[in-house]
């Protein structure tokens, strides 16, 4: 009896003990709300514009080769984008320059509509592409929304002129970053 | 029998001994959820407070936020670092012409010529910190041009000129 009491004691000694999990049970508990509450799941992103007097001399002061300054200009209006520019292959499609509202809505949309009243957006950054082919030091944009266009739709035209994915590409390549926002005086 | 009354009773040693509640699973699912939860942490100097009246585009900009004066354009008001500063017509989006000066909202104007004011008071005595004209606008994504025009057009008025459009990234890129 004695000698089975001893071996119990002895068994009882060589078992291990298990960590005390309760400090950093409590260290994670407290953890966790707060993280939970600091945690993000949408994440923002910024896009720079400026206003016309300030973005201006910018496009000017960069274009000190022969080529004039390109001025692309793309008016937003209910029936489509209207793209303009002093550049020779806008002029080719019979493409001048635009400075206001009114001017643009004269013209026929240079990338209308669809069928469903939605703006082509892929359309639009296929044209730029070329522009910026024809133009690659360039970087200015010029947009010219009508008042009743919807803020999205601006925000989706800004993303469409910034930049494009090559196919096959990793990384995107930069059309026109800098966005003028031109209200025209109305 | 004896046989199964000695396991029996080896059983329940082994059980006393193991007292106490067993919060291994709990540990293993916490720490799981602490390296999700560290994972996703981020400090974001801007508030953003969705409703149903302010829904920010998606867009596909990369471009992190940075610190200025926050302008708020919801469906129903407009406001400037979280202080309400005018009414919109939820119906029309637009403001009250009475509230006009021409393009230019006066309200806003005043509360925006206050902000600039300060930042230059305190550009004036802090030279690494001077006053650049930022404004952060976050604008519901069916605010239309006309009222977007005349709050640009009120902070140009009031020395903003460089504007920052708060977007939602828009996700798998």
């Amino acid at each position: 009896m004695g000698a089975a009491v001893s071996r119990k004691k002895g068994n009882v000694q060589q078992k291990i003990e298990p960590p005390n999990l309760v400090p950093i049970m409590n260290l994670v508990t407290i953890l966790i709300p707060f993280l939970l509450l600091t945690v993000q799941f949408v994440h923002l992103a910024v896009i720079d514009s400026s206003l016309p007097a300030i973005g201006a001399p910018k496009a000017t002061s960069e274009s000190i080769d022969d080529k004039p300054p390109l001025m692309l200009t793309v008016a937003i209006t209910d029936r489509g984008f209207i793209v303009g520019g002093n550049a020779t292959i806008l002029q080719s499609e019979e493409e001048g320059q635009i400075t206001d509202v009114a001017q643009a809505t004269e013209r026929e949309p240079t990338i209308p509509v669809n069928a469903e009243g939605e703006y082509e957006f892929e359309k639009l950054t296929n044209l730029l592409v070329k522009v910026k082919a024809e133009y690659p030091d360039e970087q200015n944009v010029i947009l010219i929304p009508e008042s009743e266009i919807k803020y999205e739709n601006i925000i989706h035209t800004m993303d469409a002129t910034r930049d494009h994915m090559p196919e096959g590409a990793e990384k995107s390549e930069l059309l026109f970053p800098y966005v003028v926002i031109a209200g025209g005086a109305q | 029998m004896p046989d199964t009354a000695e396991i029996r009773a080896k059983r329940k040693a082994a059980l006393s001994a193991e007292s106490g509640l067993s919060i291994t699973s709990l540990m293993d699912m916490m720490t799981i959820i602490l390296v999700f939860l560290l994972k996703s942490y981020s400090v974001e100097d801007i508030q953003v407070k969705p409703s149903a009246d302010l829904k920010l585009p998606l867009s596909t900009a990369k471009k992190d936020p940075e610190v200025a004066v926050n302008v708020v354009i919801s469906k129903r008001t407009i406001s400037v670092d979280g202080v309400k500063v005018i009414d919109v017509d939820p119906g029309e989006l637009t403001v009250a012409d009475e509230y006009k000066r021409g393009t230019m909202i006066s309200p806003l104007y005043d509360t925006l010529q206050e902000k600039a004011d300060d930042a230059k008071a305190l550009a004036a005595r802090n030279p690494n910190q001077p006053f650049k004209g930022r404004l952060l606008l976050q604008c519901d994504k069916d605010i239309p041009f006309s009222l977007l025009r005349e709050v640009m057009y009120t902070a140009g008025q009031a020395q903003f000129g460089e504007f920052k459009f708060v977007v939602f990234k828009s996700e798998g890129e």
